[in-house]
């Protein structure tokens, strides 16, 4: 049976995908998948998380047809490893999920084999062949007939026509080898497998930190002064450091492209390092037994306030990469580091909530996979070259459209329809104007299977 | 462990492999001399891969606790992801070059398969 449906997945994906680019193929192909997995493991496809990785992974398909942008294209494919870990093991953790999805998909068949046990009459059945007399009744007959044919090709020029005119054309070779992908693959996550010692490692491991000995109270007392010492110099540092920030943000007004850059910049890398300096020794004095000695309050409250500084930190960053998209309008770069910001913004939110709750490190590991398999899923539902080029031309202070023209031809109908009624020079509207001509023909050209959204656009704008 | 069946399998099903992804571009009967003597550096190819990245994952962890079995369960999925990973950067640097498409394709194939050789080996 598994079988059967492996063969006839593996046919529809070679009609999906053969020659062809990504469009609507991804996301019929996503669909094949889900229902596959829910016709095969109706149990698991009933677990909470089974189904909010279904509409997770669907939802991005959707988003594939409508943005068709390689940010969709990725999260895509992470949200299917993640759906075929999950249906290998729902109760991991998402990395180890991704890591079971991504094995599963590429190597699920080689661990069945392994796995497969031969009974006794296969074992004797085997012992009994006799492998030298099958490799001497295949192997020197087609030999010596090769070397023959190849000495008559030679010596007859009738029969060397008549073995030029042999030729396999007929049969697509590569077709029936894509397809064989095709079965290689679905036969492959039919079956989801788990990577044992890792899957078994992150189920018995929990998020709770736990005493690793006896408390040595004199030697504790030693390292938290230490601590307390290094939390409150670099707290006083941070402050010192903020304070001039907010002082030099507020009186100096700063307009040019260079200059808000480079603030945002050298924001970013203080930022970069800080962060990772106070993670890093906050994670050091709260291994182990620090959490449970009783008098660790200054301890902790300072590492707060050091988390709530770089949060500070964090706004201040904000702010002026808020101040410099309001001048010169978004760029990929630009919205980078919002990502990076909100990103961090969770890893400090989740180190607080690791001292407070006396969590381990794989409880940071786990949350903070978590926060950027969201962020990846949500950004992937925007198209951002549609998004930039919209606000752009109506918002930002100062335009750099040949920028936006660099940008993928997801805004080609956007800034063709600007040109229309604004004034360009002649170069840029020239441009434009390829850009739009080649985007129509390139949409015009698509196969069914590589339908986008866009499909339905250029239809309906020439209605046809 | 018996290693030079365990290269011998592996050449014969890499030459299979990548003579049938290439045969459509340039298969013709003269080909089947080229096939033949192409065994042989694929056997050089073989026996270095085999050799150096996968026969000291048992011979170095094999114990009588931790049999073939369970050295291929604990290494062959990890070795899998990296070489897969490994063998696409290697089809993307190349520019989705047929020949090379063949090449690793084969590659990956055959040194999965000659994991689960070893893995199946008796003691």
């Amino acid at each position: 049976m598994k079988t059967i449906i492996s063969i006839i997945a593996a046919l529809l994906f070679s009609t999906l995908f053969y020659g062809q680019n990504i469009g609507l193929n991804l996301s019929v192909f996503s669909v094949i998948t889900i229902g596959l997995l829910i016709f095969q493991h109706p149990k698991i496809a009933r677990l909470k998380s089974a189904i909010v990785f279904i509409v997770v992974y669907f939802t991005t398909a959707i988003v594939v047809y409508f943005n068709h942008s390689a940010l969709a294209i990725f999260a895509n494919c992470v949200a299917f490893f993640t759906l075929i870990g999950t249906f290998s093991e729902s109760r991991s953790s998402i990395y180890i999920r991704w890591l079971n999805g991504i094995y599963t998909t590429i190597a699920a068949y080689f661990q069945r084999r392994s796995d497969s046990t031969i009974d006794q009459e296969q074992q004797n059945w085997k012992k009994n062949r006799d492998y030298l007399q099958l490799a001497k009744l295949i192997g020197i007959p087609l030999m010596v007939s090769i070397v023959f044919i190849l000495m008559y090709k030679n010596g007859n020029p009738i029969f060397n026509g008549f073995i030029e005119k042999i030729n396999f054309e007929f049969i697509n070779f590569q077709w029936f080898l894509f397809s064989l992908l095709g079965f290689f693959l679905f036969n492959n996550i039919i079956n989801p497998v788990q990577i044992h010692p890792a899957t078994t490692k992150d189920l018995q491991t929990d998020n709770q930190l736990h005493p690793t000995g006896p408390l040595l109270l004199d030697q504790l007392k030693k390292e938290q002064q230490l601590g307390i010492l290094l939390m409150a110099l670099l707290n006083i540092l941070l402050i010192f450091y903020s304070i001039t920030d907010i002082y030099y943000l507020l009186n100096n007004d700063i307009t040019s492209a260079s200059a808000l850059s480079s603030q945002v910049h050298s924001g970013i890398n203080t930022l970069i390092a800080s962060i990772i300096v106070a993670i890093l020794i906050i994670l050091y004095f709260f291994r182990g037994n620090l959490n449970f000695y009783q008098d660790n309050v200054l301890l902790k409250n300072l590492s707060y306030t050091w988390i709530f500084l770089n949060i500070g930190l964090v706004v201040l960053i904000a702010i002026k990469n808020t101040e410099y998209v309001v001048v010169y309008g978004f760029t990929y770069k630009r919205i980078g580091v919002f990502t990076y910001l909100f990103l961090t913004l969770a890893g400090l939110i989740t180190t607080f909530l690791k001292v407070r709750n006396v969590r381990n490190l794989w409880f940071l590991f786990r949350i903070n996979t978590q926060v950027a398999f969201a962020i990846l899923m949500v950004s992937s539902c925007i198209d951002w070259d549609h998004a930039i080029t919209n606000y752009n031309l109506k918002h930002a202070e100062n335009l750099d459209l040949n920028y936006l023209i660099d940008l993928t031809d997801n805004n080609a109908i956007l800034l063709q329809d600007y040109t229309a009624e604004h004034r360009v020079s002649s170069n840029q509207q020239q441009r434009i104007h390829d850009k739009y001509i080649g985007f129509i023909d390139k949409v015009s050209e698509r196969n069914w299977q590589e339908w986008t959204y866009d499909n339905i656009l250029i239809n309906k704008k020439f209605d046809r | 462990m018996n290693v030079f069946l365990n290269f011998c399998k592996s050449t014969v099903l890499a030459t299979l492999i990548f003579w049938m992804i290439i045969s459509p571009k340039s298969f013709e009967v003269d080909t089947f001399l080229f096939v033949l003597l192409s065994m042989i550096p694929v056997f050089v190819c073989c026996v270095v891969t085999i050799a150096l990245t996968i026969y000291p994952f048992f011979s170095l962890f094999e114990t009588e606790t931790f049999d073939k079995k369970a050295v291929f369960n604990t290494f062959f999925p990890f070795y899998a992801i990296v070489a897969f990973s490994l063998c696409v950067y290697g089809i993307f640097l190349s520019d989705l070059e047929f020949y090379m498409i063949a090449f690793f394709t084969s590659a990956f194939m055959t040194t999965s398969y000659s994991w689960v050789w070893f893995s199946k080996e008796p003691m």
